[in-house]
């Protein structure tokens, strides 16, 4: 129980940071975002503006038994994305901010990034296993 | 319940985010004059560049490579940028964002006095090269 409390802290805190930082300057998260292949400025418009948001939300939501499991579902769906991402600007050798958590990122480039999302998919999932082990237990009960 | 909190309320702050908030992000392609470059346009270009922003700021953090010349300084700094110049070279001037006009007078001052050409603008100056690189 302990365990799954700080996972919990660690990945909704993660999500919870990001998504505030970015709303506070969207305009520096758009710069970032437009250093990314298939950006322009009007997707970028839009995830700049929306994507915070949702990070907000999900590193919110975990906390709550209703909201937990989409929560943690959309969580694990971003990092993949943003594994997806990052692994191409590494491939394309492209030297960029990621954007994600602007100045303060104490992790620079892209190998670093990855190794982070994939333990944050880590927590994601160990938190999602629990989480569906305690609703099955609780209706075979 | 979810998707009412995991869809709506994050598009509902999104779009009161796009009205209210003072930084938002710009929807449109910023129209850029013909000598302004973008970061990526710019570094395509292998350019020499050009930091007109003051001594101070330079300390801060500069492009690197880039040549520091600014106008309290111009006659002394000039050198620097002759000694890199040759025909052909293409001149990338940057100040710190778009809202600094140190970036403008050094190209002009560039062209009509050095006789120089090809000089160009960074669009976004300093902060876009902060964004675009880590370095």
């Amino acid at each position: 129980m302990t365990f799954r409390i700080l996972c919990r802290t660690l990945l909704g805190g993660f999500f919870m940071l990001s998504g505030v930082l970015k709303i506070l300057s969207p305009d520096e998260f758009q710069m970032a975002l437009l250093n990314y292949p298939l950006m322009n400025y009007q997707t970028s418009f839009l995830v700049a503006q929306i994507l915070p948001f949702i990070e907000l939300f999900c590193g919110l939501g975990i906390w709550f038994k209703r909201l937990e499991i989409w929560g943690l579902i959309q969580i694990t769906g971003l990092l993949l994305l943003f594994i997806v991402m990052l692994s191409w600007t590494w491939a394309l050798g492209l030297d960029i901010n990621c954007g994600c958590l602007g100045e303060i990122d104490p992790i620079k480039g892209q190998p670093g990034l990855i190794a982070r999302d994939i333990v944050l998919i880590g927590l994601a999932v160990y938190l999602l296993k629990t989480s569906r082990f305690r609703i099955i237990s609780a209706t075979t009960k | 319940m979810n998707w009412l909190y995991y869809v709506v309320l994050p598009a509902g702050f999104g779009v009161l985010s796009i009205l209210l908030h003072p930084h938002s992000a710009r929807f449109s392609t910023p129209e850029l004059e013909a000598y302004e470059l973008t970061i990526h346009q710019a570094i395509l270009l292998e350019p020499i560049w050009v930091d007109a922003r003051s001594i101070d700021a330079r300390e801060r953090g500069s492009i690197p490579d880039s040549i520091p010349l600014n106008e309290d300084l111009f006659d002394q700094q000039l050198v620097l940028l002759l000694e890199q110049w040759s025909p052909g070279s293409k001149v990338v001037v940057y100040c710190d964002s778009d809202l600094c006009d140190a970036s403008n007078a050094i190209r002009e001052r560039l062209l009509n006095e050095v006789g120089l050409y090809e000089v160009y603008i960074l669009h976004g100056g300093w902060q876009s090269w902060k964004t675009y690189s880590k370095r």
